[in-house]
């Protein structure tokens, strides 16, 4: 196990830039994931570390070692693919055991490790079979035995949950995130789903167009994007026009003076205020009481999907908020169309990102 | 319309598709069976209906130098073209199936030219080729068993070439991958893994490659040198005199080894669905 590193690493084909100098660190044992819309260079930068892509510059690290040159059998990385991957030629046990006899381990070991890679996935009983006989998700356990057998100085995972139905793939998302943790091994983990990247990171990188937008917990990039491009892609967002006039204080279009927590804080200059649907509460016109941000309007459409219902609130500026209520209130509220309401929402929930990404 | 006549149609229907069905698989085998059956007459000319049965004419075919060492050379060729179109045609196929590179279609265009060109055509061609590759160098080509081994080569290639890039289309790139990541070096995760994976195809291309040098008459016809006749070459020059069932013994001969080569590569290909 150790410490993997990016040293400004970019990847073009011919005059395209897929990665743009990117400078990462995937701590030891840490699961980082990779998140972004597709053509942003996640995957090429999976590749890269798989060492299947060639760097165009920069360099890649294990620990102290130089990967960068390194064919992708001599870097001793364990990855589970997508579409699973496993030789369909072979028996579990013998896709297990593939990486263990090319390091040329003694074969009572093999067994041993083999025995327990299964049992470490409960397919202690399957070693026998044929990929084939299994179903996705048994197959996408076999994958990950397969690559954590060997004992690999990271662990990528490619999109391994993206060709599951939707129920397996919560049970395999748990169960691959309880074995990283207990074997802590360091993970590259690429997906293109946001609930995935939230629930199984302990740092998520948010990329575009080949750069890095911001690198965090998952709760840190989602409470405090820095971006429009995360507030955006990350969740969703409401977003006013403005300018930060002095410190902590963004003026809006109408002139409204607002409170917000973090961000980029240079004063005079122009600026997005940000803010999540769910932190805004919506209430009859006049009645913001106490609350630091607030703003009236009317509403002009709903949407009903649930557990909650979608709230579209057109201010005095023109701007439309959405708001978001969970349908569990009680009280419901009057949200017929053309109703005048107040919004309001705490200044901790709000951010100022730049606007250079779009 | 009531239930009673779509019953009827639906009878009707299926009884015909089953006569067509049996009707066009009749027209396909007739020939055959009339060819084997034709070779145990006892009949002195060919001819019908049979007055006897023997197995005559087999020992008779084997007993002609032309027949007997027609069918030798045919095997031998047949042989030399499947050995070779793998050797070359493998390679190729994986490099086409593989990677982009420029001037790859064009490639892929020349290896399945023989396939195109009609085989009267490249017979000749590769005829007036030899010949003046002779008058250059004064290496004798026509005539010789490297030069009807290179015309079979030729034969057998697009089919290995053909086959195997269809099996390697079916072989998931992230397969290799896996075996690269796991250690494996590309020589070891080729025969550890892609080389499994395309077996069928291999076996496959192997066969038809055989099948077709073993029957080809067309190329050859050229390139045959006195004394140095394949075997359907033997048949016409025998059909010319002579009418009797010795031609059907031979044929008989010939349709069983195609038939063994047919059976050996269909069981390949039905494994290799079987993945």
């Amino acid at each position: 196990m150790s410490a993997i590193n990016f040293n400004s690493v970019s990847k073009a084909y011919g005059d395209v830039q897929v990665v743009k100098d990117l400078d990462l660190t995937i701590h030891d044992g840490e699961l980082l994931a990779l998140l972004g819309p597709s053509g942003c260079g996640k995957t090429t930068t999976l590749r890269m570390l798989a060492g299947f892509v060639d760097v165009t510059s920069g360099q890649i690290f294990f620990g102290e070692r130089d990967v960068t040159r390194l064919p992708s059998y001599r870097r001793n990385t364990g990855m589970v693919f997508q579409g699973y991957a496993l030789f369909p030629h072979m028996s579990v046990a013998q896709n297990v055991a593939f990486g263990l006899e090319r390091r040329g381990v003694a074969r009572a070991e093999v067994q041993a490790r083999v025995r327990e890679a299964l049992a470490m996935v409960h397919m202690g009983e399957f070693g026998d079979r044929l990929p084939r006989q299994l179903s996705g998700g048994q197959q996408q356990r076999i994958a990950l035995a397969r690559a954590m057998v060997i004992r690999p100085d990271v662990l990528l995972l490619d999109e391994p949950l993206s060709a599951l139905d939707a129920k397996l793939r919560l049970d395999v998302r748990k169960e691959i995130r309880k074995l990283q943790q207990e074997q802590k091994v360091t993970t590259l983990f690429v997906t293109h789903d946001q609930d995935e990247a939230l629930t199984m990171a302990d740092r998520l990188v948010v990329m575009n167009r080949g750069r890095v937008e911001q690198i965090g917990t998952p709760e840190d990039v989602y409470e405090s994007p820095q971006t429009r491009f995360v507030a955006d892609f990350l969740g969703r967002s409401n977003f006013l026009a403005g300018d930060v006039t002095e410190a902590g204080v963004f003026t809006a279009r109408d002139g409204t003076r607002l409170a917000f927590r973090s961000g980029w804080q240079a004063p005079n200059t122009k600026a997005l205020l940000a803010f999540r649907p769910e932190k805004v509460t919506i209430s009859p016109n006049g009645s913001a009481g106490e609350a630091a941000n607030a703003l009236s309007g009317h509403i002009v459409d709903t949407l009903y999907s649930g557990s909650s219902t979608e709230v579209s609130v057109r201010l005095a500026s023109g701007e439309t908020i959405i708001v978001t209520r969970q349908n569990s209130e009680a009280r419901r509220g009057d949200l017929t169309p053309g109703h005048a309401v107040t919004i309001t929402w705490p200044s901790e929930a709000t951010v100022v990102v730049s606007d250079t990404s779009e | 319309m009531n239930e009673s006549s779509r019953l009827w149609k639906d009878m009707l229907g299926r009884t015909l598709y089953r006569v067509v069905a049996l009707a066009t698989l009749a027209f396909v085998l007739a020939p055959l069976v009339v060819v084997v059956w034709a070779s145990f007459f006892s009949n002195k000319i060919l001819s019908f209906p049979p007055q006897g049965y023997t197995i005559d004419w087999f020992i008779r075919a084997w007993q002609q130098d032309v027949f007997r060492q027609g069918f030798l050379l045919s095997l031998q060729l047949g042989v030399m073209a499947t050995l070779w179109s793998l050797l070359l045609g493998v390679p190729a196929a994986l490099a086409l199936a593989r990677y982009s590179f420029p001037g790859r279609e064009a490639i892929n265009a020349i290896l399945m030219a023989p396939m195109m060109v009609p085989g009267i055509v490249a017979g000749a061609a590769v005829y007036i080729f030899f010949i003046e590759v002779e008058i250059r160098t004064e290496i004798p080509l026509v005539g010789s068993l490297p030069g009807l081994s290179i015309a079979h080569i030729l034969i057998g290639l697009p089919w290995t070439v053909r086959l195997v890039t269809a099996s390697m289309v079916g072989v998931d790139r992230q397969i290799e991958e896996a075996a690269l990541s796991l250690g494996a070096n590309p020589l070891v995760t080729f025969f550890k893994v892609t080389l499994p994976l395309v077996r069928p195809g291999i076996v496959a291309g192997a066969m038809f490659s055989f099948i077709v040098s073993f029957i080809d008459l067309e190329k050859s016809l050229f390139l045959v040198g006195p004394g140095r006749v394949t075997l359907p070459i033997a048949i016409v020059n025998y059909l010319e005199w002579n009418l009797d069932s010795t031609i059907a013994a031979v044929a008989t001969m010939q349709i069983l080894v195609i038939a063994a080569a047919l059976l050996v590569s269909d069981r390949y290909f039905k494994l290799s669905r079987s993945f």
